[in-house]
């Protein structure tokens, strides 16, 4: 069964496949109207990041279908803020945007950022930001500019980082997504 | 499992092969890393059947055809040179939208490959494009953050191809591709060149004038920079060069009152040029890039070191 690779509209969908596929198991870049049949094909889900904006674009929710899959979810920048706003939590234009290289400091190393360091250099790209996390989440890192940088809720297997661990930039982002495999 | 190249260039040639048949081929070989392995995968899936064309388009770098020749001499792949600058220079006059020269320059290099296709009967146009390319050029979900010249679909009547082994392959990879098929370093570890060449390191409109300042200056940048690389003074960049700007400022040079051209010079640290940072070059030899700009580029002025990361930024200008 492979992973699938909800495709959002990020430059890095395709950098996570490559990632995935790096760290020795398989994966499927699918569009974001896939269809349930699809989705209980694959084994996990990543949800990448895109160009829109959920403040700005009436964007609202996880796609139903995915919403309901009940496989273990990661959601990367568009992908972390959708899995907030379509739980319960909210998202608002931030202050500052933060584009490029941001300092994540480690709140609790929760599952997915098991093995980080205190604090690690990432990159990012985004503007809006999570301000309030769905019940039952935890909250596991925040940086300088953005209170809410990774969350997770292990219960459900719902995890969420406002960066970008599939790129080279990020220090330790294999890792990251690593943890998230082992918790398939 | 990580990237095999061997299983990769066996899996390629055979599709190419497959996809090619008993036709003809020709490519477009620009000397960068990206379209010299496309071509010895090419040779190696249909041999004579595939021509090698490099297209001089007037905003390639100094010295380039003669040095790509030898290079892929060396590694046994032929090349015919045609000289097209005329065509490229009166196509883009007069033109500074950054979107619009590489739609102008896509089209030309068809129109040149068509002409080239024609004469030699060939049916299949094979392309060193890569993951990035299309990454870039948008589509479905994906804004368009650049089209490449290499990704706009050939024009039906065309009656052309498209074949393009690299496809799922970024940069690092197609590096390791090449070592394993033997390419000379002088092709292997070639760092990255735009498509549109020059073009898109002239900010705003092209001449023949600024290609030659902005030629002569990514010569310095180069020379300067592999040779404190070569020295173990600094790590060697991913992507290094210069781009002129269309704004000139005021300077003095000895005694007198100047106006002139402004220089920005790009350094970045990357690994599949999907993010990058910009190097941390010691002053030193930024003063030493500097100071040879000014001294032998008498239209340049002033000169600039691009601090900003991708992103926001994208490694070139434009």
């Amino acid at each position: 069964m492979a992973i699938l690779i909800v495709d959002m509209g990020s430059q890095y969908t395709h950098v996570i496949w490559r990632t995935v596929r790096d760290l020795g198991q398989e994966a499927k870049i699918v569009q974001k109207n896939t269809r349930p049949k699809e989705i209980a094909e694959g084994s996990a889900i990543i949800l990448s990041g895109g160009p829109s904006s959920v403040t700005k674009d009436n964007f609202f929710s996880l796609p139903t279908q995915i919403k309901k899959a009940n496989k273990p979810l990661l959601g990367i920048c568009l992908g972390h803020q959708l899995v907030a706003l379509s739980l319960g939590g909210n998202v608002m234009k931030g202050k500052s945007a933060e584009y490029g290289v941001s300092k994540i400091e480690v709140d609790s190393e929760g599952t997915i950022l098991e093995g980080m360091p205190k604090s690690f250099n990432a990159w990012v790209s985004h503007f809006d930001e999570v301000v309030k996390m769905p019940p039952g989440f935890t909250q596991l890192a925040h940086s300088e500019t953005c209170g809410i940088e990774a969350m997770e809720n292990l219960e459900k297997k719902i995890f969420s980082v406002q960066f970008h661990p599939e790129v080279w930039h990020t220090e330790g982002g294999e890792r990251i997504i690593e943890n998230f495999l082992e918790q398939i | 499992m990580p990237f095999n190249p061997d299983s990769y260039i066996e899996k390629s040639t055979a599709s190419m092969r497959s996809q090619i048949g008993a036709g003809k081929a020709i490519i477009g070989l620009s000397g960068g890393v990206d379209s010299s392995v496309a071509a010895v995968l090419a040779y190696r899936a249909v041999g004579k059947n595939v021509r090698c064309i490099f297209v001089d388009t007037g905003l390639m770098r100094k010295d380039e055809a003669k040095q790509v020749k030898t290079a892929m001499a060396s590694a046994g792949v032929k090349m015919t040179v045609v000289d097209a600058s005329d065509i490229f220079f009166s196509a883009l006059k007069k033109v500074s939208d950054p979107e619009r020269k590489r739609k102008i320059i896509g089209e030309k290099f068809i129109r040149v490959f068509e002409t080239e296709a024609k004469k030699f009967g060939a049916k299949y146009l094979v392309q060193g494009t890569i993951a990035p390319d299309w990454i870039e050029s948008g589509g479905g979900s994906r804004d368009t953050i650049k089209s490449h010249h290499n990704v706009g679909g050939l024009p039906k009547k065309m009656g052309m191809a498209l074949v393009e082994p690299l496809r799922d392959l970024y940069k690092h990879e197609v590096r390791i591709v090449a070592r394993s098929l033997g390419l000379p370093p002088a092709i292997s570890e070639r760092q990255p060149f735009p498509g549109p060449g020059l073009a898109v390191r002239i900010v705003g409109e092209i001449t023949p004038e600024k290609a030659e300042i902005v030629r002569g200056a990514c010569a310095i940048v180069e020379e300067e920079i592999e040779s404190a690389s070569e020295g173990g003074k600094i790590e060697r960049p991913w992507q290094y060069f210069a781009a002129l700007l269309p704004t000139k400022t005021v300077g003095v040079r000895g005694d007198e009152r100047a106006y002139q051209y402004t220089v920005v010079v790009r350094a970045v640290r990357s690994l599949d040029g999907m993010t990058a940072n910009f190097s941390h070059i010691p002053p030193e030899i930024l003063q030493k890039i500097s100071t040879r700009i000014t001294n032998e580029i008498r239209s340049v002025g002033r000169v600039f070191f691009d601090i900003t990361n991708k992103p926001p930024a994208t490694v070139e200008m434009e």
